[in-house]
């Protein structure tokens, strides 16, 4: 939507140029009939005037030494924004692997991994003493039946040795 | 060539398109630092301007105007130097106008325009910030109207408002202290 211009601003735009071109026309026409306009324009020309005559001319060293000092800076196509953009990226990369090939070789040790760790050392633990327990069991077991059988294998030679002795002695 | 073109090579790492730049800009550059703070303010500020344009060239965009892409960062940098000294350096101070080098020849010429100088700086002492914020960019950064409004975030009568009250201000107070 074309924004409205008030009268009083259209000396303005018309000066700067900025007074589409299809108005551009009619105000010109307008300036005939318009001390007010004319007045308005009168003063910007008074202005510029006003501001080229009062303009300053660097000395010719502060030039060169403010190309020397850009010119000396990081060039347009490799500024500080993208040196912070692709070493922020580089850094997180290289940490993203840094942490990886850490966790890799440290097992995690947080609070539940650790108390999952202990109960599975635990369980380990009981089936290792039950394991100990039955062969203790068997153990004694080995020797009871051991020593019955030394006992078995005497009487058999105390029976053996009365076998073999000539009847009537 | 235009300054579009000129910053469009620059962009590309061109030098010299670069250093053209300057030159066309460096008048209006300093006169619009200088009527806003000290001479030696300007000249710092000035030669940061330069750093400026040159390492933010990425920033520039060829469908826009290089005038309203390097003057919104001259202000930038007036700013940015104004907040780092924590005071307002704002406005020239007695006598800067005496030091300035002058372009024209001749004597009677050259006092005359650092009488001019002289005269405009005190005038620009009595507008608002808003209307000095107004006159400077348009008359030494050639921004439109529709540039400096976008520039102080304002509607483009407002930015008309400020221009027509800071001319008759200048005019009036310039030559009230002619007559």
């Amino acid at each position: 939507m074309a924004e409205t211009i008030a009268h009083e601003d259209r000396p303005y735009l018309y000066h700067s140029g900025e007074l589409p071109p299809e108005d551009r026309a009619g105000f010109e026409g307008h300036l005939n009939d318009c001390a007010e306009c004319r007045t308005a324009i009168e003063n910007l020309r008074w202005a510029a005037g006003l501001a080229q005559a009062a303009a300053i001319a660097p000395e010719p060293a502060l030039t060169r030494g403010a190309l020397r000092r850009a010119l000396g800076a990081p060039t347009p196509s490799w500024n500080w924004s993208d040196w912070a953009r692709t070493s922020g990226m580089g850094f997180g990369l290289a940490f993203a692997a840094g942490l990886f090939l850490f966790r890799a070789s440290h097992p995690p040790t947080d609070a539940l991994s650790w108390r999952s760790e202990l109960s599975t050392e635990i369980s380990e633990l009981d089936g290792r003493l039950e394991r100990l327990d039955t062969d203790l069991t068997l153990e004694a077991w080995n020797t009871e039946f051991d020593e019955g059988l030394d006992e078995l294998s005497r009487s058999r030679q105390d029976l053996q040795s009365q076998l073999a002795k000539p009847e009537g002695v | 060539m235009t300054d579009e073109q000129l910053a469009c090579r620059a962009k590309g790492g061109d030098h010299e398109a670069f250093e053209e730049l300057v030159r066309r800009y460096q008048g209006r550059l300093l006169s619009f630092l200088h009527y806003r703070t000290s001479r030696s303010v300007a000249e710092d500020v000035f030669q940061d301007v330069c750093v400026k344009w040159w390492t933010h060239m990425n920033s520039y965009e060829p469908t826009g105007r290089f005038a309203a892409w390097a003057f919104t960062i001259a202000r930038h940098a007036l700013i940015d130097f104004a907040e780092k000294e924590s005071r307002r350096t704002f406005l020239p101070l007695d006598g800067a106008a005496d030091t300035v080098a002058d372009s024209e020849p001749g004597p009677s010429r050259a006092a005359e325009s650092a009488e001019t100088r002289e005269r405009l700086a005190r005038a620009l002492l009595e507008l608002s910030d808003e209307q000095r914020e107004g006159f400077l960019p348009r008359e030494y950064g050639g921004l439109s109207f529709k540039e400096i409004a976008a520039a102080q975030g304002c509607p483009l009568n407002t930015a008309l408002a400020r221009m027509r009250y800071a001319l008759l201000k200048l005019r009036g107070r310039l030559e009230a202290c002619h007559g």
